[in-house]
């Protein structure tokens, strides 16, 4: 694998509910290499958004804080920098998409504006209509017709996919190393759905930029992603590359997952459903948190946490968290 | 645009045209004015002239009518207690003086709540969001003529630094602009708050920090710009109990501007100055509503284009 | 029931029992408590300073400027604060009840004739109404619940056609209906017993309003008139006299605050008590 550009060690995120704390990244470690795209998947509560907040440090104010461990950027750890530094870190070095387009944007401003906004934080004093030149080539690159029209737009007269191309910009205004996308697509149509997909691989074709890809959609992780993380609880409970996971799924959560997508190919009669409700968030649980929903539990699996171990696969980087990896499906 | 301001335009003139009619009804209920112009002794010869004068003998909508196209050049008749002035004159005369008392006092409260109800929003929980939270419940319970008072007698009377009362420059204006502002205070401070408090939870907020905008533009320009549009409603409300705190602060602290000037009338039983008031408080009251419309459509583009 | 023991459970005390002591007992035992008769001038102890600035028991907070006792005129002016406000705020209840109930279940061109009416008796300042009023009746108790009428009935028919709105199209109204009940029936029995609530929590909301509203206009001498001791017009007493004399406005002032706080104190609980959903209102 190639220089990893983001680390992520050993993560812990707290929030601070009224029943006390409550660990919703809890020891998440990964890396992102230099154009290349991760997947991190799971349900919703899983704690994938979680990640991507803390890492941008814009976790829910006051009761969001990271509790522990490192978010390495090309080697320098972001946890525990100064407010000034990660300012100067967000939309330069990272970039982010929010899930909803119809909300990320600024009711009260013009496209051109918010746009021009993410480029002047890069070039502080350039004149106003440098900026605005350039950010009608951003919104070019993120294939906004008519962008030069466009700009005076403000956000309730343009489309939802339109609004998140606009996000795009955003994200790509500052030439940023690693773009994280929180389910960019979910709030989509299907047909934009695939467009903005295809955006997003000719993007990274073209800047060589890392993306962290956020969804619960494994379809498009099989087609976007190199690698990907699956999270549970909070917890990531599996990791490799998308062959090896989609190949020999060892968690008992990942197979449930790929066997409820959707697919041509298999012919399912009724479509998979994971039994029980992802875990409520709790302080301190004992064993594993998928125990009560899984169909291969063991004993031991309501006891104690299972240990990361090497996935069946004989991929390198695949790895699993399950007492019961050697069971026989 | 323009079709947004002139609904607004024909709506004000609507609620014009119910006061104006109101007020006009009212001058007619108590029996007629003629016994408040003439003496009791008064020959019939002079009544039946005085009435013809009037138009009193004429259908009541004739005289509707006419009062409206009195009231659109501002003629209300002569004042009876200023005598040698009309109505119009006097409440004029007396303008300035309200304007700029209740000019310091909307200063003052914009002043002192917006940034009081921006910042309990930012650090909600914190010592100063519950110290503006006793200063609003105080703000409503604390009735303003009593604290116009209270003012008086701690800040002239015991500490002198302030004239008692009376027309003069700032030094006269400030106690009783704090007095007018007390209310505001409390609830532009309460609605800041709750609108800053909405807005700085949304994606947008999100996504500017996520662009690397510094906090205090996420705050001021990002949040702001946006949760401004509820106190800017609460605007036009505040025109009204601006009207309701220039009446009682200037009868409490004997500043003489249209305010006082009711009371005074009202004393005198000078109706056309009365009424001259009134109408020109409801021409104000609509003025600044209306304006608060506009100004609503021009912060918030989704209603200028809606 | 188990929800009225937790109501005791969080029972505002310090308001109801400040209310007992400034607006309730004196309001209905004035003429026993009261140290004096409230119209009586010691002309010998004119403006008197009360007790502990150089006053006597005699007169615990002091004397007017005609040496009436201050604490005696608070007591009985009570007497006015409560029935004003209540007679005011019941009237004000009856007509918005009534017109909000025919507009949300009438629907139609009366439904919008009505908002309308509230929509402008909303948009008209009060001091506006009591200024034209006055100026041609002078102040009395008739002018006073006119416009506390006029100022709070909208509130009441805002609500009470909100709650119709939904009430009318239930199962339970739908079935008196088809059993042949008559359109008054069905007001009567099916849909205000369940907006009973609503209205006894606005009504308590507004009485701190409506106590302010008084106690201003009689201030301003278009309100209560003399020489009845209105809170309001003890406090105007005191207003020239503030420089020599400050409890003479001082006292009555401090009756309104007190009232006025615990009253909107009270009708927080009142309405988190019984009818959460207005809370953010």
């Amino acid at each position: 694998m190639a220089e990893p550009v983001l680390q992520v060690k050993n993560l812990r995120t707290m929030l601070d509910l009224p029943g006390g704390p409550v660990p919703v990244v809890d020891d998440v470690s990964f890396d992102v290499g230099v154009g290349e795209t991760l997947g991190i998947v799971g349900e919703s509560g899983s704690g994938k958004s979680m990640t991507a907040l803390s890492i941008m440090q814009v976790l829910p104010k006051p009761i969001g804080r990271i509790d522990s461990g490192h978010i390495l950027l090309e080697g320098i750890d972001l946890v525990g920098i100064s407010e000034q530094k990660i300012r100067q870190i967000r939309g330069r070095e990272i970039g982010m998409i929010l899930q909803d387009p119809h909300t990320s944007l600024n009711p009260v401003f013009n496209v051109g504006n918010q746009v021009t906004e993410a480029l002047q934080i890069d070039n502080p004093g350039t004149p106003h209509k440098t900026l605005l030149a350039r950010a009608v080539d951003t919104l070019k690159k993120v294939n906004v017709a008519d962008a030069e029209r466009r700009i005076h737009a403000y956000p309730h007269q343009l489309s939802g996919g339109m609004k998140q191309r606009v996000v795009g910009a955003i994200a790509i205004a500052g030439a940023p190393k690693i773009i994280i996308a929180d389910e960019p697509t979910t709030a989509l149509d299907v047909t934009i759905q695939l467009q903005y997909l295809q955006l997003l691989r000719e993007i990274q074709d073209e800047t060589g930029t890392a993306i962290i890809f956020i969804t619960h959609d494994l379809g498009i992780v099989a087609n976007l992603c190199h690698r990907l993380v699956v999270m549970y609880a909070g917890k990531i409970v599996e990791s490799g590359t998308v062959a090896d996971v989609f190949g020999a799924p060892s968690h008992p959560y990942t197979e449930a997952l790929l066997k409820s997508v959707p697919s041509v190919d298999r012919k399912l009669d009724r479509l998979y459903a994971i039994d029980g409700q992802p875990p409520a968030l709790v302080t301190n649980r004992a064993g594993c948190s998928f125990a009560p929903r899984c169909p291969y539990v063991l004993d031991i699996c309501r006891i104690q946490e299972p240990l990361e171990s090497r996935g069946p696969s004989g991929g390198a980087s695949h790895c699993a968290s399950c007492w019961n990896i050697e069971r026989t499906t | 645009m323009l079709r947004f301001v002139l609904t607004r335009l024909s709506q004000m003139l609507v609620s014009l045209l119910v006061i104006t009619f109101i007020v006009f009804s009212l001058s007619h209920l108590t029996g007629s004015p003629i016994d408040s112009l003439l003496p009791d002794d008064a020959t019939p010869q002079q009544i039946a002239s005085l009435t013809e004068h009037l138009g009193l003998d004429r259908p009541y909508y004739v005289q509707y009518l006419t009062f409206l196209q009195n009231a659109a050049v501002g003629d209300f008749g002569d004042s009876t207690k200023w005598k040698g002035s009309t109505a119009a004159e006097v409440v004029l005369e007396r303008l300035p003086a309200t304007l700029q008392l209740g000019g310091l006092a909307v200063l003052i409260s914009v002043v002192a709540a917006i940034p009081m109800g921006v910042m309990s929003a930012v650090r909600r929980g914190s010592i100063f969001d519950r110290m503006a939270g006793v200063v609003a419940l105080l703000g409503q319970s604390l009735p303003a003529f009593w604290l116009g008072i209270v003012l008086m007698w701690i800040f002239a009377v015991i500490l002198g630094w302030f004239p008692t009362s009376g027309y003069g420059g700032l030094t006269y204006m400030i106690l009783p602009a704090v007095g007018m502002a007390w209310f505001q205070i409390a609830a532009l401070t309460r609605l800041t708050r709750s609108a800053m408090l909405e807005v700085l939870d949304t994606e947008y907020v999100k996504l500017a920090r996520i662009k690397g905008v510094n906090e205090r533009q996420v705050i001021w320009k990002h949040a702001f710009r946006n949760a401004a549009i509820v106190p800017i409603t609460y605007f036009g409300v505040l025109a009204g109990s601006l009207l309701t705190g220039s009446v009682v602060m200037e009868t409490v602290f004997a500043w003489p501007g249209t305010g006082l000037l009711a009371i005074d009338a009202i004393r005198g039983r000078d109706f056309p100055v009365v009424q001259s008031v009134v109408l020109f408080f409801a021409v104000f009251y609509l003025l600044a509503n209306f304006l608060v419309d506009v100004l609503y459509a021009i912060i918030d583009p989704r209603i200028r284009y809606g | 029931m188990a929800r009225k023991l937790k109501f005791l459970e969080h029972l505002p005390f310090l308001p109801i029992a400040v209310l007992m002591i400034v607006l309730i007992v004196p309001a209905f035992f004035a003429d026993m408590i009261a140290p004096h008769d409230p119209y009586k001038a010691y002309l010998r102890n004119r403006m008197e300073p009360p007790l502990f600035f150089g006053g006597t028991t005699e007169f615990i907070l002091g004397t007017d400027r005609l040496g009436r006792d201050i604490l005696s005129r608070i007591m009985h002016g009570a007497r006015y604060a409560l029935i004003i406000s209540l007679a005011g705020i019941v009237l004000g209840a009856i007509v918005g009840t009534l017109l909000g109930l025919i507009a949300g279940y009438m629907r139609g061109h009366i439904e919008a004739l009505i908002m309308r009416v509230v929509d402008i008796t909303f948009a008209l300042p009060s001091i506006l109404l009591a200024l034209a009023l006055a100026s041609v009746s002078g102040p009395s108790f008739e002018l006073v619940i006119f416009v506390v009428i006029f100022v709070i009935w909208g509130f009441f028919a805002r609500q009470v056609r909100a709650e119709t709105l939904i009430l009318r199209e239930l199962d339970f109204v739908a079935r008196a209906r088809v059993a042949g009940a008559s359109d008054f029936r069905i007001l009567y029995r099916y849909i205000l017993p369940n907006i009973v609530n609503t209205i006894v929590v606005l009504a308590t909301l507004q009485i701190g309003v409506v106590i302010v509203l008084e106690a201003t206009l009689s201030f301003l001498g278009i309100g209560i008139p003399r020489p009845v001791p209105a809170w309001g017009l003890l406090v105007a007493d005191g207003r020239q006299l503030i420089v020599s004399s400050w409890w003479i406005s001082f006292f009555p002032g401090m009756a309104i605050l007190l009232t006025v706080l615990s009253v909107n104190m009270l009708g927080d609980s009142m309405r988190d008590w019984l009818d959460p959903k207005l809370r953010r209102v």
